[in-house]
């Protein structure tokens, strides 16, 4: 904690970058009590910090009640708004209700700024030694108050470190060291470190918010590209997951298709096959017949039917005489 | 290969570190935080992985923490879909059912396939 007794200048809460929304470790006890290691921001007024601190609070609360409970009931309790209770001071932290809230506080000021510059001499005609004594107190004022910050200044270590910076860049480029150049130099560097710390007027406060805003919208931007080339991304895949199963299933009909012709042509030759070997068994058994019958031609032409004729005997008294030719 | 269950447990680990880390930095206010838990009732309810995906994309528009939590469980989620699409296709084309392999890489059930074939013929 730093110490605001030494008057060190508080630090700014940090900036929300992209660190703090790293990936974050799985083991979720580890991580998570790693953070609660961390050293609370610290912030510029009461209010903040009171804020900061319910907030923090309420982190603690839900990371102990995690462990204790289970991440179910703690939801449902954070749902139910039980943690609001518990918290002491308004908890609707909104950037962009203080933000109006800042720009009101800021315009009415500059208002009452501007009234004041117009008016500054105007409303006030008689200017009578009263006056001129509360003017004399408030310059008397104001210059106590300008000392008091001086020695504050002064006494701050980083001023005292400037200080030693500049003399000994005097040093090294061999020249004199004038005090009031050496005062006026170690003053501005040491304002300019200050100031990229941490605003200290509503309007420096405004610009960071404004800042912090920018971010944001940036990183909103950023995470909406990101979603949009993610939906582009799933989309082709999805197409080109189609165009794969089109092409597999014209890949699968045509093998399919193919398999079919290749079945139906053996079937055909097959049935080919068969009627040719009916066809030739036919013409065989049309030649054995062929060839029977002429057989059986051939064998009937060469032994013709023996003709058995009964005998007849004459008989005869004596022989007959053959009368001889004349 | 991870279960609804599984998914369930991630992206409610994750939600509730979102939460904590963005109370404890300010980057989101109480209000906001108690949103995020209905939210997170509600897509707790969802009765299968596609439905609980579904509900955080529907989400993503209007919290960035969900959209970071779904940008990181939807990817593995949609891998692993796609991984049980291709299984189930390879075995369909090895028995060389390539009708129901087809319907399988689609990512329609086995018993839609034999139905759709049925009313084919």
């Amino acid at each position: 904690m730093d110490n605001f007794e030494g008057g060190t200048p508080m630090t700014k809460s940090p900036t929300i970058t992209a660190a703090h929304t790293a990936p974050i470790a799985r083991n979720e006890e580890v991580v998570l009590s790693r953070e609660i290691e961390t050293p609370i921001s610290q912030v510029e007024n009461n209010e903040s910090q009171e804020r900061d601190y319910s907030h923090t609070r309420v982190a603690d609360t839900l990371l102990a009640d995690s462990k204790r409970i289970g991440l179910a009931e703690t939801f449902q309790k954070l749902a139910s708004g039980a943690y609001r209770a518990e918290i002491d001071v308004p908890a609707d932290f909104d950037i962009d209700q203080d933000a109006q809230e800042i720009d009101d506080v800021i315009s009415l000021e500059a208002y009452n700024a501007q009234k004041f510059e117009e008016n500054a001499f105007d409303e006030h005609p008689d200017f009578d030694e009263t006056d001129e004594k509360i003017v004399d107190s408030d310059q008397a004022r104001k210059s106590e108050i300008v000392s008091y910050i001086a020695e504050q200044v002064h006494a701050d270590p980083l001023m005292k470190q400037k200080l030693g910076e500049v003399a000994s860049e005097m040093i090294a480029r061999g020249e004199a060291i004038d005090p009031d150049i050496l005062q006026e130099e170690a003053l501005s560097r040491y304002i300019t470190e200050k100031e990229s710390g941490e605003p200290l007027t509503l309007e420096e406060k405004v610009v960071s918010i404004e800042e912090q805003f920018a971010e944001l919208l940036n990183e909103n931007d950023e995470l909406k590209k990101e979603l949009t080339e993610f939906k582009a991304l799933v989309k082709q895949q999805s197409e080109t997951m189609h165009t794969m199963a089109l092409a597999l299933l014209e890949m699968a009909k045509k093998l399919h298709k193919e398999k079919e012709e290749e079945e139906e042509q053996m079937s055909l030759l097959e049935l080919l096959i068969k009627l040719m070997g009916m066809f030739l068994q036919e013409m065989a058994k049309v030649d054995e017949d062929a060839q029977r019958s002429q057989n059986q031609t051939q064998s009937e032409k060469k032994a013709p039917p023996v003709i058995q004729i009964p005998r007849i005997k004459i008989k005869t008294d004596s022989p007959q005489k053959i009368p001889k030719a004349a | 290969m991870k279960n609804l269950e599984q998914f369930k447990k991630d992206i409610e680990r994750e939600l509730m570190v979102k939460i904590i880390m963005g109370l404890r930095y300010g980057k989101i206010s109480q209000q906001k935080a108690e949103r995020l838990a209905r939210e997170y009732t509600e897509i707790m309810s969802a009765q299968n992985a596609d439905e609980l995906f579904t509900q955080l994309s529907a989400r993503i528009e209007q919290f960035s923490e969900i959209l970071e939590i779904y940008l990181t469980s939807a990817t593995e989620y949609f891998s692993q879909k796609k991984e049980s699409f291709l299984a189930a296709g390879r075995n369909y084309m090895q028995l060389r059912d390539y009708d129901r392999a087809v319907i399988a890489l689609k990512g329609q059930p086995a018993i839609e396939a034999s139905a759709s074939q049925g009313g084919s013929h």
